[in-house]
């Protein structure tokens, strides 16, 4: 790799997370080292993707300079917030990890990290899915200094997916612009980063809530090796973005009802996770339903709240993107199977989904499945187990989704379902790691 | 590491040389339709990605292009067509 190059792209996403770090000082209030600094990522890349889409729609080229100037604004802002709210948020903690069991894991969760990060930036990114969908419209982003409508007009790119979120094209156009060149082998930097703060949230936030580093490590560390999903051919897409807004969000739903800075955090997280992919708004979706049902015994409002927030930021973005680039049609899904003339037809694919995500994908990920599940019916309950309605929820609807395919239904599962199932795979880590038994020593240390 | 050599051209090494070729002959605002097998579809998203921002577009379009880059179609070539690596590109 050109050494240039990737340090060109390592100090743009500096400056990216330090813009994050200034607008999260008071959103990442109480709470741990790794997660203030995956906050404060999800923050600055969210900003930058915005920070690009407000200059080309006023018309203005965004060069390196806009968008550090745009950066400069938003962390003297935050000064000037900060001042108003007289507020001194608590200095972080440092990693006091002691627990040599921790201490393992924590070494395996960077072990593997190291792994993905080498394999990643070994070649410029290749997947189908970054050269036809996200790296093709960052590039095209890049090289215009706008958002070209052609991405979302030219019928030559009717395959491209014109109806996808855009933060990662955003992302990508905006990182490429503060380091001063689109190289796209420089450019996968981004994404083990991306894995980085999701192990440092999902690490963080799990020995917060449990008081022990040891079941926080495993989290990390469960997550890290996740291979399937940390494997180069992710590296330009957007399934590493949307397993880190499945955790951020899955993380500030579980931190509500709370102080206003958690609603905060819920904010961002339903953006960064339905801003990755249409699943993220899925998600958001299902939490939100999930919150309302757990909260109706006792009824509390500060839950309906939460889960008003989660169907109105993907709502809100939906909006946003439609005003943009006007209504799209979505060529993977047939409609009309809806149509109650259909619905035998309907039937009988769901069945076959169901049989084909069961016999054959679930047969090959027998071993995992069964330990998984022997797993959940030995442990006490965790605080985390409400998302394992969500992770049942979204398998549920990707079954539906195959069902309504255009195409050959088996032919979507075989090419779509492991990849788009692995990205919920984070989220698993956090329930499954939150079921640990806590070691005495670790009790109540926070 | 010449890009030929990367994985994302595993499957056909020689059209990296291809892409690189039409991207030197042709300018940046130009349309370019470029006829490449088609299957497997990789051959089309990776024309749209390298050639960008060409606009570039597949055999359905061919009238709206300035540029017709055929690849590993000899035959197909129109007369006074460029010869490119494994393929050749004429103005329309």
């Amino acid at each position: 790799m050109n050494p240039g190059g990737a340090a060109a792209v390592l100090a743009a996403l500096t400056v990216t997370w330090l813009t994050g770090k200034a607008l999260t000082r008071t959103l990442a209030r109480k709470v741990g080292f790794g997660e203030a600094i995956a906050w404060a990522g999800a923050a600055g890349l969210s900003f930058q993707a915005a920070l690009f889409a407000v200059l080309a729609a006023l018309g203005v080229d965004p060069g390196a300079r806009w968008l550090l100037a745009g950066d400069a604004a938003a962390i003297a802002a935050s000064f000037v917030v900060r001042a108003r709210a007289q507020t001194s948020p608590p200095a972080p903690a440092p990693f006091p990890v002691r627990d040599p069991l921790a201490l393992v894991l924590t070494g395996v969760a960077g072990f593997a990290w190291l792994i993905f990060l080498i394999a990643a930036v070994a070649e410029p990114m290749w997947s189908t899915d970054f050269l036809a969908i996200w790296g093709m419209k960052g590039k095209a982003m890049f090289l215009a200094g706008s958002l070209p409508g052609r991405l979302f007009q030219d019928p030559a790119l009717y395959w491209s997916h014109r109806e996808y979120p855009l933060l990662v094209p955003l992302c990508l156009a905006s990182i490429a612009r503060l380091a001063g060149a689109w190289n796209d082998q420089a450019l996968a930097i981004v994404f083990p980063v991306i894995e980085l703060w999701t192990l440092l949230l999902l690490g963080g936030f799990v020995r917060r809530r449990t008081g022990s580093s040891v079941c926080g490590a495993a989290a990390a560390a469960l997550a890290a090796l996740c291979f399937p999903l940390y494997h180069p051919v992710n590296a330009g897409t957007a399934e590493i973005p949307f397993a880190f807004g499945a955790v951020l969000l899955s993380c500030a739903a579980l931190d509500s009802p709370g102080p206003r800075v958690a609603a905060g955090r819920l904010f961002l997280a339903a953006l960064f996770c339905a801003g990755a992919k249409q699943e993220g708004t899925l998600f958001a979706f299902l939490l939100a339903a999930a919150l309302v049902l757990a909260s109706i015994r006792p009824a509390r409002a500060t839950q309906w709240k939460s889960a008003s927030l989660l169907v109105a930021v993907p709502a809100a973005l939906w909006l946003l993107l439609y005003l943009l680039r006007g209504p799209q049609t979505r060529r993977d899904f047939d409609f009309q199977l809806f149509g109650p003339s259909h619905w035998p037809e309907l039937a009988r694919r769901f069945e076959s989904v169901l049989s084909r995500m069961l016999f054959r994908e679930g047969r090959e990920a027998i071993v995992s499945l069964l330990a998984i599940g022997l797993f959940l019916l030995i442990t006490r309950k965790g605080f985390s187990d409400l998302l394992l309605a969500v992770l049942a929820g979204q398998i549920f609807f990707y079954a539906v989704a195959f069902s309504l395919s255009s195409f050959d239904p088996m032919y979507a599962i075989d090419g779509a379902f492991r990849r788009i199932a692995t990205t919920l795979f984070p989220v698993l880590a956090l329930i499954l790691a939150a079921r640990l038994p806590r070691p005495p020593v670790a009790q109540g240390a926070v | 590491m010449a890009r030929s050599e990367l994985a994302e051209f595993a499957l056909d090494p020689v059209f990296a040389d291809f892409l690189d070729d039409v991207a030197r002959r042709t300018p940046p605002d130009a349309s370019v339709a470029v006829l490449v097998p088609p299957r497997p579809d990789v051959y089309r998203y990776q024309a749209v990605y390298f050639l960008a921002p060409r606009r570039v577009l597949d055999a359905e379009r061919i009238s709206q292009a300035q540029f017709v880059a055929i690849y590993a179609r000899a035959a197909e070539s129109a007369p006074g067509a460029e010869t490119l690596t494994n393929g050749s590109l004429s103005r329309r």
